[in-house]
Formats: structure tokens, sequence, C-alpha cells
């Protein structure tokens, strides 16, 4: 069977610049069996965000995107969001919002931990409890380090695109955030942006936005927090947003590529029927980390959560292909159990060489970069080769 | 009146008239259901009287009147009377059988739908229409449409399929006929001949043939009188002669023609034989917007009553003749008219029950079977009577007691040859068709006798390796080669795999057997059929059912093979009748001995490119995965920053000196070792041997080392002195030396590549050893 008479969706895993750089080496495998040009649905999270965006909204050859994405990586986005939080238009704004908003949600959370120490001492009363169910933060955070990263993005690679600017032929791009009032998937898109509680927004989203958005890891950037209006079955309705990284609800980016959604429960619906999942997830744990205090004990857990969805989901699209409800996929997973692959190449990149690397943007030296990168490569030209040598 | 209900058999309950009661539960039901009904109905339908069973097993009558002033009238339509008297008779098997309803007088006698003048045709297939749990309120229901729709006029509407007329045989002689009727002329109100009878057997004639009024008929042979007329018979025939002198008179025969026609065709009918009348009328219709065709009656003239007519033309002796009128007047004036079975197969009147099937690609088709064995002699069959045009059956081995376990021979068969044997079968089936045999053994080839164009389809049902190779071999010599399938079972006839091959595909018999091998290797839902069909250790003998002397064969009943082949056909008929892009296909079927449950998988075979080798002309098969691998290691070359570097790999597949094929089915990219640089490409050997060993066991061995590829980025994809020598090297300087290897170059392949493949054997270089001082040009 031609690879021509697939649907293909290619999902970019979050994991900061570890994924961005993995993500790379898979499209080059990709872009080398002709297949990163047919792929029509290009769903991102967090770190795949930025790498997924930096492609679909540029039309330069893969060897000069390849080239610009080792820079942006060897340079990293860290410091280019400290430079916009500090000294940037955005500063004030920050300021301001802290004195204002800030404040009150600060105010409103004193208050409600006076109630609560009321209660524990055998204070209670009915109105006391309506009374802290209504001192929620009352003003959005107009600008914090997440906006600052979002303008950093625009004015230094989006320069204010719109989501619906994809200049890559018959690409449709889902960035995935995740909406922390409704615990939900947030989409931003080419074809549409919402989550199915709130609607579709109205009004079309800055690409830098929604890549800040996806990527603005919520234990080191706060959340997008604004009013947006929505529609949703024909009525507009104005709602509070919070947006935070896409990885909270769905790390790999897959959730939206599955057949069968219902677009009344969900947006951005897609035909896909080959599903490309790249994962830059670390693998099985080696059993070194012994969480003892809080701190630790809370990493793991999301950590644990993380990796219960991973096996659901590589789980799901196993099942997916059995039942015929897609025809094939591909996972290249950076934290693959290299002595699980039938027949690896012999100069395979091994996983113990890469699987550490933080997930961060700090600038990335070369030689990580190059042994991601190349491992990204050779996986995915490998499970081409040993599952899908026809494509 | 309440009726009672019957308690058992022996105490019979009396009822009021101290008679004693045989009326059923089912009557009972009824009686209790059409009182609901009339105590519903607002007086549209009364009950007017009941009369119980008179006996075991009779029938309950109820008397009923029904309002009919709500029926519209319309022309032609049923005139009914404002209250309408109805008799239904209720079965004792009520509710299991439906009740009959007759109207209280013959006023409709020769209506369409009424029979016996009194009896409405409610049901046509009663086993559908009845159902039931309805019981009475059903059948008032279907009374209802059915009198709006007489008094309509609406009973056989102008564009549905017309209900033929009925004739009340009482002859055990059957007439069947398969041809259609002759037209009758414009402005001619009959069309007047002969049916030529062939007796199909004791209790059937067909009629074979028609012709116009004959000269003169040979009294060898049997003829049938035919008069086929323009205008309809009434919806009962006429049920004695007497009736149907005058019914034909009126329709334009007058009798003294009727009475010619069975004077002549009483003479020339063999002694003490009955003659038959074949009586035609335009009162059959298949569907909407056809025109009305001939429905054909027969009726038989005993052969006593042939002696008189005889004996009128013949008998000289005046008594005689005298006596001869006496019968005849007699048949005239008092004769029962002996209708006979007629049974229609005539294609303008009747459509085959397999229509619509995937059995109907074959009708009128050309087939060639291969191979009269297990699946050939069942597919044989399912040929035949799906009304292939020509069938050639070739074989040439005999029919011998022990297959008739599970091949569709005859035990007289035991010892003819299976071809022929198969070919009386087939005839038997289907006469018409045009069925012969030819005794070849295909080891050696396509039969010389049998010319390959002529045909639709060839089916190979040898499940021959060496046939296939035979045929590959022979049919690259033709080029209008039709589809063929091949199709054969494993050992335990519990899976089986057919695969089609169309015109057009880069596959031969041989090589679509070994791509089929690869397909089901390489497909992780398939791995029992790769076992049963390849399975590793290829030492078992396989079943021999005389030990010691018979060839090994497979163990399976006719049951199982029936499946099989049935599958088979199917699956080859649906894909010729649908088309598709795939130019071949394999169908894999499997049933499970433990539940019976089957399954089939359809696998299209990828088309390879084809190449042809530059120095030996070997045919070379490239699959799209190896050509998809060249192609993205030269991208990924170029896109490295060292496009002008050659770069190269391995070919891993097949070389087939038998056929002259080499099937490249895996390339790789370069070893982690190889050098690179604009003047050489040198392949490294790093983790190539588990490479080729990770092929060779997921290919069944199929897939292994044949050699090598590169790209020559800037000149011509010819093999360079360099070239040759890594060649030399591979074939005489290894441990372990492959007797030939392929070399692929790619050449120009930065700006348009151009691929030429070299095949190298190892007799080809000679090893030279140079003494001290000498160089290689001298």
């Amino acid at each position: 069977m031609s690879s021509k008479s697939f649907k293909f969706g290619l999902a970019l895993s979050g994991g900061g610049s570890r994924a961005a750089a993995f993500h790379l080496g898979c499209m080059r495998a990709l872009n080398d069996r002709g297949i990163l040009d047919q792929v029509l649905t290009l769903s991102t999270v967090s770190g795949g965000s930025v790498i997924g965006a930096l492609w679909a909204y540029s039309d330069d050859s893969f060897e000069e995107f390849d080239q610009r994405m080792q820079n942006i990586l060897r340079k990293g986005l860290k410091k280019g969001i400290i430079r916009y939080t500090l000294f940037s238009g955005e500063a004030p704004k920050i300021v301001g919002t802290i004195f204002t908003s800030g404040v009150l949600a600060a105010l409103c959370s004193s208050a409600r931990l006076l109630i609560s120490a009321l209660g524990l001492v055998g204070i209670k009363h009915a109105s006391l409890d309506s009374l802290k169910l209504r001192l929620q933060a009352p003003l959005p955070r107009f600008a914090s380090r997440t906006t600052a990263f979002a303008r950093f993005l625009d004015d230094e690679y989006f320069k204010g695109t719109l989501l619906k600017g994809v200049k890559r032929q018959n690409l449709k791009i889902i960035i995935n955030a995740s909406e922390l009032r409704t615990q939900s998937a947030f989409r931003y898109g080419s074809m549409e942006s919402g989550c199915w509680r709130f609607g579709t927004l109205t009004e079309d989203t800055l690409v830098a936005k929604a890549v800040a958005a996806s990527a603005s890891f919520p234990a080191i950037l706060p959340a997008l927090d604004e009013q947006q209006r929505y529609i949703k079955r024909g009525e507009t309705a104005t709602h509070r947003t919070i947006v935070s990284d896409g990885g909270v609800y769905d790390n790999l980016g897959t959730s939206c590529l599955i057949p069968k959604r219902d677009s009344s429960f969900s947006t951005n619906v897609t035909e896909t029927d080959f599903i490309i999942a790249c994962v830059a997830g670390q693998g099985i744990p080696d059993g070194s980390s012994l969480p003892y205090f809080w701190p630790s004990r809370m990493i793991e857990t999301i950590n644990t959560i993380h990796r219960r969805t991973h096996s659901i989901t590589f789980d799901l699209l196993h099942r997916l292909k059995e039942s015929g409800e897609i025809k094939g996929f591909l996972l290249p997973y950076l934290g693959q159990n290299d002595a699980a692959l039938p027949c690896p190449p012999p100069d395979l990149v091994a996983r113990d060489k890469t699987f550490d690397y933080p997930t961060n943007f700090d600038p990335m030296c070369q030689e990580d970069l190059e042994l991601i990168a190349k491992r990204g490569e050779q996986l995915t030209k490998n499970l081409i080769e040993t599952y899908h040598p026809d494509l | 009146m309440r009726l009672m209900m019957r308690a058992d058999q022996t105490a019979r309950p009396r009822n009021r008239s101290g008679m004693a009661d045989f009326t059923t539960r089912g009557q009972q039901l009824a009686l209790d259901q059409l009182q609901d009904i009339a105590a519903a109905s607002d007086d549209t339908i009364d009950i007017v009287d009941v009369k119980p069973p008179a006996g075991q097993g009779l029938s309950l009558v109820i008397r009923v009147s029904l309002d009919t002033s709500g029926y519209a009238y319309e022309d032609g339509g049923f005139d009914y009377r404002r209250r309408e008297p109805l008799n239904i008779f209720v079965s004792p098997h009520f509710p299991v059988e439906p009740p009959r309803v007759y109207f209280a007088h013959k006023r409709f006698l020769g209506r369409a739908h009424v029979q016996w003048g009194d009896y409405l045709c409610l049901y046509q297939a009663t086993d559908v229409e009845w159902a039931s749990q309805d019981g009475m309120f059903g059948l008032i229901k279907r009374l209802d449409d059915w009198l709006r729709d007489a008094a309509r006029n609406q009973l056989d509407p102008e564009d549905a399929p017309l209900h033929p007329p009925v004739e009340y045989t009482s002859s055990d002689i059957k007439l069947a006929v398969e041809i259609d009727a002759p037209e009758i002329e414009d402005g001619k109100s009959f069309w007047l001949g002969t049916g030529k009878l062939t007796r199909r057997n004791d209790h059937c004639f067909d009629i074979s043939e028609w012709s116009e009024t004959p000269s003169s008929l040979p009294k060898d042979e049997k003829f049938a009188a035919v008069v086929l007329l323009n205008q309809a018979m009434p919806m009962e025939y006429p049920d004695t002669i007497s009736k149907l002198i005058t019914t034909l008179e009126a329709r334009g025969v007058p009798f003294d023609l009727l009475f010619s026609i069975l004077k002549i065709f009483a003479l020339c009918q063999p002694d003490n034989e009955p003659l038959y009348f074949i009586l035609g009328a335009p009162m059959r219709r298949r569907a909407a917007d056809e025109p009305l065709r001939q429905h054909l009656s027969a009726w038989k003239m005993d052969a006593e009553y042939v002696k008189a007519l005889q004996g009128i033309i013949l008998e000289e002796n005046t008594e005689a003749t005298l006596e001869a009128w006496k019968v005849v007047l007699e048949w005239a004036t008092e004769a029962k008219t002996e209708w006979c079975r007629v049974y229609d197969n005539r294609p303008e009147v009747t459509f085959r029950r397999d229509q619509g099937t995937k059995a109907s690609w074959f009708l009128g088709k050309k087939i060639a079977l291969l191979g009269c064995g297990a699946l050939g002699s069942h597919i044989g069959e399912y040929l035949a009577r799906a009304g292939a045009e020509k069938i050639r059956l070739v074989d040439y081995s005999a029919v011998n007691a022990g297959i008739l376990v599970r091949q569709q021979f005859r035990n007289y068969q035991v010892g003819y040859s299976k071809q022929s044997a198969l070919s009386v079968q087939l005839r038997a089936i289907n006469p018409k068709a045009d069925i012969d045999h030819e005794f070849a053994n295909l080891t050696k080839g396509w039969p010389e006798a049998l010319n390959i164009s002529d045909f639709d389809l060839v089916i190979d049902a040898t499940a021959s390796r060496r046939v296939a190779t035979a045929l590959q071999l022979d049919l690259t010599k033709h080029n209008d080669v039709p589809p063929m399938l091949r199709c054969a079972i494993s050992a335990n006839a519990s899976k089986g795999i057919a695969t089609l091959n169309m015109p057009g595909s880069a596959f031969g018999p041989a090589d679509l057997l070994r791509r089929t091998k690869v397909a089901a290797m390489s497909d992780s839902g398939l791995t029992d059929f790769a076992e049963a069909f390849w399975p590793f250790d290829q030492h078992e003998r396989g079943f021999q059912p005389e030990p010691g002397c018979s060839e090994p064969t497979f163990v399976g009943s006719a049951a199982d093979i029936a499946f099989f082949a049935s599958s088979f056909f199917n699956f080859a008929a649906s894909a010729l009748r649908e088309g598709g892009d795939s130019k071949a296909t394999a169908c894999f079927v499997r049933v499970s001995h433990d539940d019976g449950s089957m399954s089939s998988h359809l696998v299209p075979l990828c088309q390879p490119s084809i190449h042809v080798e530059a120095h030996h002309g070997y045919r070379v098969h490239l699959s799209h995965r190896a050509q998809s691998a060249i192609d993205s290691e030269i991208k990924s070359n170029a896109r490295t920053g060292s496009a002008k570097d050659e770069t190269g790999g391995i070919l891993l597949g097949e070389i087939d000196d038998a056929l002259g094929i080499i099937s490249i089915d895996v390339a790789t990219g370069p070893p982690p070792d190889s050098k690179k640089s604009p003047e050489l490409f040198e392949c490294g050997i790093e983790g190539t041997h588990a490479l080729c060993e990770f092929h060779a066991k997921e290919s069944g061995n199929s897939t292994k080392f044949v050699g090598v590829w590169h790209t020559h980025p800037v000149s011509i994809p010819k093999p360079s002195m360099v070239d040759l020598g890594a060649m030399a090297k591979i074939l005489h300087l290894q441990e372990k030396t492959p007797r030939h290897v392929v070399m692929l170059i790619v050449g120009h392949a930065a700006t348009r590549p151009t691929w030429r493949f070299h095949l190298f054997r190892r007799n080809e270089f000679q090893v030279v050893t140079l003494a001290a001082g000498e160089s290689v040009d001298e």
C-alpha cells in the first residue's frame, strides 16, 4: 500500500528542548522518506509546540528549518523569557498586575485561609462557607512571565502571525494546552481554537500566544488568565479562561488524533488514519529515586500519573491498529527500551545517553542536541523499516 | 354463538345442537379474534353464521358480511354488493395455516386473483406474507387491502410483475422450457408452429427448439403442436376440451384449424404416444416497463385419442373410421383438459437465481481449469452452474476409489481420467455449455492445444509449485495472458490461500507465490499461514493415504474442500466483478477446527518496479520498500551536506536462475563503518550480519543478501574498476562466497537518478596471481 493513501497525523509530545531536539530528528527521518510533506494534521504539546509551530508557520526548505531549529535550541528560550519579563514593555504591565490583580488575589486568598483557620478552631457557619467560595481572585492576571514568553516568541519568531496563517501546504496544526477551570483540553488550532465546555474562540489568536500557553509548564510559568469570547451552538458568551501547559491534559498530543471523536464534545476534530506519535518521555525509570519528603513525593506522584497516561495511550494505539480504526502508527520514543527493537541500527544512540536530559528551555550543547536528534532520526527510520516498510 | 374449547380427544364436549365438537384451539382462537374485530367494527363486518367443523380435520366456516361502501370503484374493478357476503374457512391448523376466504357467489369467475370463481388469492408467498401471531387481525387487514385494490382494478398495477394465470394440472408429464418463445408477427392473431420435444427423463420433456409451420415431421423425433396467441386467456384455464375449443375460437383460432393441427401432429406421433399441445398467451411480465411475454402452458392428448385421430385419416374401413370419429367426438365434448406442469426457465420471463451474486461474473465467460482434483472438481461444478459458456478441463491423473471421499466424482467413474470424468459431470449439469477436456501434464507447461488468449480466466487448482514454474516460463512468451487464479489448501485443510493475478501484473505464477509468502511472513496476523504453507522444517513428508505408494496430500473432507473452493471462487468473482486497483491480490482463508469459525483476509500484493539487468537480461523486481529506502538514503545523504559523496548500502532478496528473476525486497542505508567520498563508496559490514539474519528469519529465508547498491552522484551507472574490484572481493575473497551477486548503481544520483542493475557470477571473474613487479595492465 502506498503511503499516499494514508491520512497522516503527527503528534509532537511535550518535554522542553529535549522534546524539540528529539522531534527534529524524527522529522528528518520523515522528511527523508517523503512523509513529512504528506502530514495533514500536526498536533503539538509544550516543547513540541515550539518546533511544530516553527515548522507549520514557515515555508523554508527542510534543511533551512533544520539549521534554524538547531540555532534556537543551542541558544535556548530561557534567556529570552527572562529578558522579556524584566526589560520589555511587558515588565511594567507585570508590575501593574502584581499590584492590582495580584494584591486582590492575595487578600482573597488570605481571607479564605482565615476562614479555614476559624473552621479548624470550631467556628463554622454556612455564610462563612459561601463567603469563602466567593473569595476567588477577582481580576485576571493581565500580564505575567507567560505573556512575556508569548511576546518574546512573537517578536523573535512569529512576527504577528495568527493561527490560521499556516504556510505548509494542506497542513492543519493543533497546539494543545489545558484549561484549568474546566479541567479540559484547550486546543488552539488553524481550524478553530477553544475547549468543548466554553466553545470556540470568536477571534483568531497569535501563534506565539498559543505556543507560550501550550509550553507554560505550571511549576515554573503562570497560566494565561484572560476573559475570552466564545461561540457555542450559535450563542456567544465571555468566559474567564485559565490556560496552562498542554502536557497537563495530554502530554503526547495524540488525543486529538484519535478517530471517531464527536465534535459536540471536542474541538479540532480531524480525520486521521495513521498516527505518528513522537514521544520524548524518559521511558522506564530505573528505581533510583526514593521520594521521602513532600516535594519529591509530589513530583513522583505527578510522574506516575504521567507514566500511566503514556502507557494507556501506547496501548490505545495498538488497539486502534488491531481494530482497524487506524491503518497504522509509528511511535518513536526517546525512552524506548533498545533491547526491544527487533533490528536496531548498529550505531544506534543508546537510550542512556539521552533520556535524562532535563525538560527545560536552557541552551543545549551541540553534543546533546546531536545525540538526541540522531536518536530521534534513527528510531523513526528503524520503525518505518521494521513495521511500515511500504511507507 | 360461542363455541366451547376442545377439552381433550376422548371426552369430546358437545355443542348446543348436541353434536360432537371438533373445533380445535386454533379455530376457537380465530373465532374469538373475529368476534373481537366484529364487535369493534361498528357494523362494518358482521358475523352472520358459524358452522363448526363437521368432523375431525375439517374447517370451521364463518360467514361474514362486509360493508363495501368505503371502497372506491374504478373502471375494470370488482363491483361488489353493498354488503358482500364472504365465507372464511378456518383450518384446524390455524394459526399456522392462514384461513381461506371465498366469495359467497361466482360472479367474479375468470377474474385475475380469483380462482375457481370464488376463491380469493390473498397471499402470493404465504410463508413471507402470513404472520401467525397477527391471526385474524392480519387476515382482515389483508382482505380489506385486497378488496380495496380489486375495486380500483389495482391488483395488477401496470408496472408490476404479472401473476401468471392458473392451469389445474393433472398430467404426470412435465415440460421444461429454457429458450425464449417466438414472436408473433404484427397483424397476426397467433403463431403456429412446432416445439421439438427432447426427453430429459421419464417425467419431463424439454421444449428444445421452436420452428415455423412444418412441411414434414420426422417420426423418430417428437414434436408438440404450438399455438401462441396475441391475446390473453382467462385467468383460469378451461378445464374441459369443449371449453378450450370455444375459448380458442374466441381468440381467433377456428375449430377447423385446431382440428387440422391436431390431425397433422397426431399423424407424426410415434405409436401409442400422447400428443402435447403448447398454448401461449401474452400474460407474463418480469418487471416494470417490460413488454408482455407469452405464458406457456401445455395439455396432453392421450394416446387413445391420438390413435383415434390417426384412424380418421388413415383408416380405410368405414366402420373403423366411424369408431374413430366416435372416440374423437367423445373427446371433444366430454374430455377434461389434461394440463401439464410447465417448468418455465426462459430468460424472458425469469430471473436467474444467482443474479447479482458474485458468481454472476462467470455467466457467459470462458474458463480454463487446470487440475481437476479436490479444489478443481468443486470449482468446476460452480463454473458450470454459474453459466460459464466455455470450460476447458486439464489434468492427467485418474479417478481412484480413495478420492471419492472428497472429490466430485462418481463411483462408476473410478478408472476414468479426472478431466474426462469431470467433463461428463459438468455437461450433465449444463449441457448448453461448451465443455471439453485436455489430457496434459502441466509441469511441461501450458498445453499446446489450448490458446490461452481464448480464455477470460485461468484457474490453476493444481497447487503445484512445479506447475507454477512451468507456467511462468511458458507464459512469458504470451502477451495477452488473462487473469489467473491459483489456489491451495494446507495439510489439514484448515487454511487456504488463493491469489488472483491480473493482466499487467509484474508477477508470474511462480514469483507471485514467493511474493505471497513474503506478505504472509511479514504480517503478524498471518503467521499461522506462514507456518502452515512454508514451515521452517520442510522435512516432513506430508500425509500419504496409501503409505509408501502415493503422493503426499492433505487430510480433509468434501465439506472442508467445498468451503475453500467456494471461498476462492467467490474471491475471484468478486475481484473480477469489482475491478479495483490491485493487480495482484492474495486471499487468506482459515477455518477453525475447534469451533468452525471462519475468517478471510485480503492482502493486495504490491507491484514491484521492473528493471532489466544489464549483463544477463534477468528481470529485476524492485519492491516499493527497497526503492523508498534507497530514495530516502539519497535524500538523507544530500541533507547532511554531502550530496557529492557516493552513498550506498546492501540489497536483500532472492535470485532465481530458473526464472531469470532477481527479487529485491529490502535495501538498507550504509552500515556505520562505510566510507563515503565523491570518488568512492566503501560499504561497511558493521551490523550487516545481524540485519541479514533478521530478514532471513522474517521472510522464511526468502529475503537474503543478494548484493550491494551505491550511487554515482555525477556520472553514469557503469561499474568502475573500483566497483569490479569490490565485486571480485565479494565473489572470491570471502570466507563464504556467494555464487552470484547483484550490484545496483544509481547514476547521476544528485540530479536525475538512473538505476542500473548488474549481475556478476563468480565464474565471470578469474583470479590471477601476479608475480612480483607485474602490474594489472600487463
